[in-house]
């Protein structure tokens, strides 16, 4: 062309500044808007990270608040059918198994206690000699601290770890955990949401 | 030539340096309304904080006095004091993990564990623990369910969470630039948060999905602030780093079990010191049938899966 090089067409000059006042006034009134807000996600229940065990562990063996003895006195064998002597232990569920039967723990003659192979008593506080009978390759990895839950200190220097008695995870009566109520799933961005599977299912590409 | 110019343009002319200039403070104008909002950027580091050198290169007064200005950045955003530590690792100590895929029941008891005793982030939410539900029978990570709900475990169903492996090659450690991050002497890759200019290199290398980056702030409120922090674990991330798990060296180099091993309801978890040949981690490698994930990728992890059922 045989245009002035020095000169420049009005029509392309103020096309070019309008661009950049425009794209000032875009950004200076927010035009484009905020990104979309985030989702709530409902406040964390301190129960989704309580450390009690599964089960309570306690002390003494009792029946509603009542000792034993005060039922299965002294030394004697229980005899007859325990059916016709009222209403006590029927609540117990029994799911362990072939092991079906009371007195395969459950001392006969003492009933506060445990029973070993020779009815000699295992007391409470040393239940995992009960459990051991029969599960001892369990028993010789909860001694070793491949089964089983530990607390407190790896560090023997430090105290050491504190071992979790069988019955303090496993109800005796019915071993196999019951199901649980898992703590909530992780939240998905919502602008990774749209192609949902996807999103959901890259753990932690989100 | 004249004639020829004012019928190429109908409009007029101006001369180029007139066009120039107007153009200029037009630009100016739209770059200033474009970077209005740096002006309310509050947590600009301060010259101390700039100026810092390496995290290995501090001398220990200097190491004191960056965990006394974290404590004071602490105490003014959330209110609370901290207890900032940087415990040093312990001799003759490499930490290893063990899972144990036969009991894991899938609870999601250790994330929350974890994003408690980890100051992580609650909205936008930070975990660094993520649950892959599989059906028995395979493992197909990337078909992996990681959203489940409601009663576990589920039918057919066994789960394997999926955390940093501290792997002995550490892709991550490889990739990053500035050697924000690195494999501690008792075997813990950790992240310096303020040496981190979170280009997002190790998240991209890292094979198990195990990094985090904080988009934003994290949002925590007083309550929810573990005041026991250490430098290199726990204590509250800026915007912009990359964040994951730690084996909470604030606690392990204690002799403390991790949180998420404290939690565990069915006793899946297992840690200990893989140099003491009686410790646990070390009988479970010796005698469980133990599996790593994505062995293929050579980044021998000290994170182990076993089987015992």
């Amino acid at each position: 062309m045989g245009a002035d090089p020095k000169k420049i067409p009005l029509w392309a000059a103020a096309a070019s500044v309008g661009a950049f006042l425009l794209l000032a006034a875009v950004f200076a009134l927010n035009l484009i808007g905020d990104a979309p807000p985030r989702d709530e996600i409902p406040k964390l229940s301190p129960a989704y990270w309580d450390p009690a065990t599964v089960r309570k562990v306690r002390k003494e063996m009792t029946f509603d608040g009542a000792p034993c003895s005060s039922c299965h006195e002294g030394v004697d064998a229980l005899q007859g059918d325990p059916k016709e002597k009222g209403v006590f232990h029927e609540a117990v569920e029994i799911k362990h198994g072939r092991n079906q039967h009371c007195f395969n723990c459950h001392n006969r003659k003492q009933p506060a206690d445990f029973s070993d192979f020779d009815g000699s008593p295992i007391k409470l506080a040393k239940v995992e000699m009960l459990c051991a009978k029969c599960h001892g390759t369990h028993y010789r990895d909860w001694l070793s601290g491949a089964h089983g839950r530990r607390t407190g200190h790896w560090d023997a220097a430090k105290g050491g770890p504190k071992q979790t008695v069988c019955i303090a995870c496993h109800n005796p009566h019915w071993p196999v955990f019951k199901a649980m109520t898992a703590a909530p799933a992780p939240h998905v961005n919502p602008r990774t949401r749209k192609s949902a599977s996807a999103g959901a299912d890259h753990g932690g590409h989100e | 030539m004249s004639e020829e110019q004012k019928s190429d343009s109908p409009g007029g002319d101006i001369s180029r340096r007139a066009f120039l200039a107007a153009a200029a403070t037009a630009a100016v104008a739209a770059t200033a309304a474009a970077l209005a909002p740096l002006k309310d950027i509050a947590d600009l580091p301060s010259l101390e904080e700039f100026l810092r050198k390496h995290y290995k290169e501090l001398t220990p007064a200097d190491k004191k006095a960056i965990l006394a200005r974290i404590a004071e950045q602490v105490k003014s955003k959330y209110g609370v004091t901290p207890n900032v530590t940087d415990l040093p690792p312990l001799d003759g100590v490499e930490f290893g993990y063990a899972l144990n895929i036969g009991r894991c029941v899938g609870c999601r008891k250790c994330v929350f564990a974890c994003v408690d005793e980890n100051n992580q982030s609650r909205n936008p939410e930070i975990q660094y623990i993520r649950v892959l539900e599989m059906k028995k029978g395979s493992i197909d990570v990337e078909s992996a369910n990681t959203t489940y709900e409601g009663e576990v475990p589920k039918k057919d169903s066994y789960y394997m969470p999926v955390q940093c492996h501290q792997c002995r090659k550490a892709p991550c450690v490889k990739a990053c630039p500035v050697e924000a991050t690195w494999v501690e002497p008792d075997g813990v890759v950790v992240i310096d948060y303020n040496w981190c200019i979170g280009c997002r290199y190790c998240m991209a290398a890292c094979p198990y999905g195990a990094r985090r980056f904080n988009f934003e702030e994290a949002q925590l409120t007083a309550e929810d602030v573990n005041p026991e922090m250490g430098y290199l674990s726990n204590r509250p991330r800026p915007k912009g780093v990359v964040e994951k798990c730690h084996f909470c060296l604030h606690r392990t180099r204690a002799g403390k079990y991790p949180a998420c091993v404290e939690v565990c309801p069915t006793g899946s978890r297992k840690f200990g010191n893989l140099l003491d040949p009686k410790s646990e981690i070390s009988t479970i490698l010796q005698t469980k049938r133990v599996y790593v994930l994505k062995e293929e990728v050579g980044t021998l992890p000290r994170f182990y899966y076993y089987f015992d059922i």
